[in-house]
């Protein structure tokens, strides 16, 4: 299933001084897989809601934001422009997160679950001593993650280092570090898992991984470390 | 149905000493720790639909406020062990853990006793001086009502939606506080009328992402004779 581009360019047409700026609206990717696809370890109800609501929502709120910020910004409106900050990053934090997050899942036939080989591999092994160790950090940060957010394997595309991170609410995982690159990310937000898994999120943790896509996050960490 | 109650003492050993041992200059204290336990609900877990179902109810109370109150004994216990040592890093340490999940159970209290089933006249709007004063200080119960929904609809991630009261300028205000922070987080002064649970725990089961719809509905089920009760003791 073809993935449909992230953001299509709409030109609008400039102003007295002749310029002519982009405004992108941003719209919803093609997952590749279907919603039941995932289960059961995700179901198809949490799937189908997650990205059809959830992550829709996000990005017509993100769109509209941007379409406030561009006025904004025309009228030079300092105070606006600064309050809608909030909404910018919330609403564009959840267009980036999920769009992160459907390529960072993946059919066990597709090889969901299939350990990172290669340079990933080796890397996991070196800094946290194995695979399994790795998984028992993250699900305990994702357990211990107060309210809202998403856990992280993270790459300091500076440092060459791995790292586990937590973010709150949808805050992208640059928030945390600018050079931090995410390979891949959890969301422990409830609606997540709750229809399956309801208050028992380490149940959730436990289980994902049977469908994460780490053929995905080698190719992001190989792209950084080639 | 009887309230158990909200907290029960249990005494780690005797009672704190207030005078030092006539042969020691060392003063002997021996602490109590008090542990909190789950308070029972006035009304059935089914009670409130089809407002917010019985499942959501059950859960609710029996998994989500356990665990608070489970990892609010268990940090407090942690905490007493740290001062005792005069371990100042793990005290610190453990102020989050207090803070969520003793929030969590102080929240979740007020939360029980702000809902009632129509039965037992939920949804009914306040009278006396309470709904005086939501009418000076709102316009109206519909505008107060249009601005709890406003604001719970739009808090980004988990958190609650409060009516407070400022005891102190006698004022009612519309507040928001993230995670499980108590409303007194917002303002020393600040005391809940009235706390609606806006994670997703509280009605996804039932309303999914539709949130503005259980803003909607809970209103069937508040209960505002104790918000008025909590109101005139602060202002007789």
């Amino acid at each position: 299933m073809a993935l449909r581009s992230v953001s299509r360019k709409s030109v609008s047409l400039g102003l007295a001084v002749g310029q002519v700026r982009g405004l992108q609206s941003f719209s919803l990717p093609e997952l590749p897989y279907d919603y039941g696809a995932l289960e059961p370890v995700i179901s198809g109800e949490i799937m189908q809601l997650h990205h059809l609501k959830h992550h829709q929502t996000y990005i017509t709120n993100y769109n509209k934001a941007l379409e406030q910020l561009h006025e904004a910004l025309a009228k030079a409106d300092s105070s606006s422009i600064v309050q809608l900050q909030s909404a910018i990053k919330f609403n564009g934090g959840g267009h980036i997160n999920h769009s992160i997050f459907w390529k960072n899942l993946t059919p066990v036939r597709e090889g969901g679950g299939e350990p990172p080989k290669a340079s990933l591999g080796w890397a996991i092994d070196t800094q946290f001593g194995s695979l399994e160790v790795l998984i028992q950090r993250v699900n305990a940060e994702g357990v211990a993650l107060q309210g809202s957010g998403w856990v992280w394997l993270a790459l300091d595309k500076e440092l060459k280092k791995l790292s586990v991170q937590t973010t709150a609410n949808q805050d992208p995982l640059v928030t945390k570090g600018s050079a931090l690159v995410p390979l891949f990310g959890i969301d422990v937000w409830e609606h997540a898992y709750y229809l399956q898994y309801k208050n028992v999120k380490a149940d959730y943790l436990k289980n994902i991984w049977k469908v994460i896509n780490w053929k995905y996050a080698s190719e992001v960490y190989e792209k950084e470390i080639p | 149905m009887a309230f158990r109650p909200l907290l029960s003492r249990t005494l780690g050993l005797t009672q704190t000493l207030t005078h030092s041992h006539s042969h020691s200059h060392t003063l002997t204290q021996l602490r109590g720790l008090q542990t909190f336990s789950l308070p029972d609900l006035s009304y059935d877990y089914g009670a409130l639909e089809p407002a917010i179902s019985g499942e959501i109810m059950q859960l609710h109370h029996q998994k989500h406020h356990q665990a608070y109150i489970t990892n609010y004994n268990k940090a407090l216990e942690q905490l007493q062990d740290a001062v005792a040592k005069g371990d100042s890093s793990s005290v610190v340490k453990l102020q989050s853990a207090i803070k969520f999940n003793g929030g969590g159970h102080i929240n979740h209290s007020i939360f029980w006793k702000n809902l009632t089933p129509v039965s037992e006249g939920g949804g009914e709007p306040p009278h006396g001086s309470l709904g005086w004063a939501i009418d000076t200080h709102f316009g109206s119960m519909e505008a107060l009502v249009q601005k709890i929904s406003a604001e719970g609809a739009a808090l980004q991630g988990s958190g609650w939606v409060w009516l407070g009261l400022d005891k102190e300028s006698k004022k009612l205000v519309v507040d928001t506080t993230t995670n499980q922070d108590p409303l007194v987080t917002k303002g020393a002064n600040l005391v809940p009328l009235l706390g609606i649970d806006v994670w997703e725990h509280a009605y996804y089961l039932q309303y999914k992402n539709v949130r503005p719809d259980y803003l909607k509905n809970i209103w069937k089920v508040i209960n505002w004779k104790y918000a008025s009760q909590v109101y005139e003791k602060e202002c007789p």
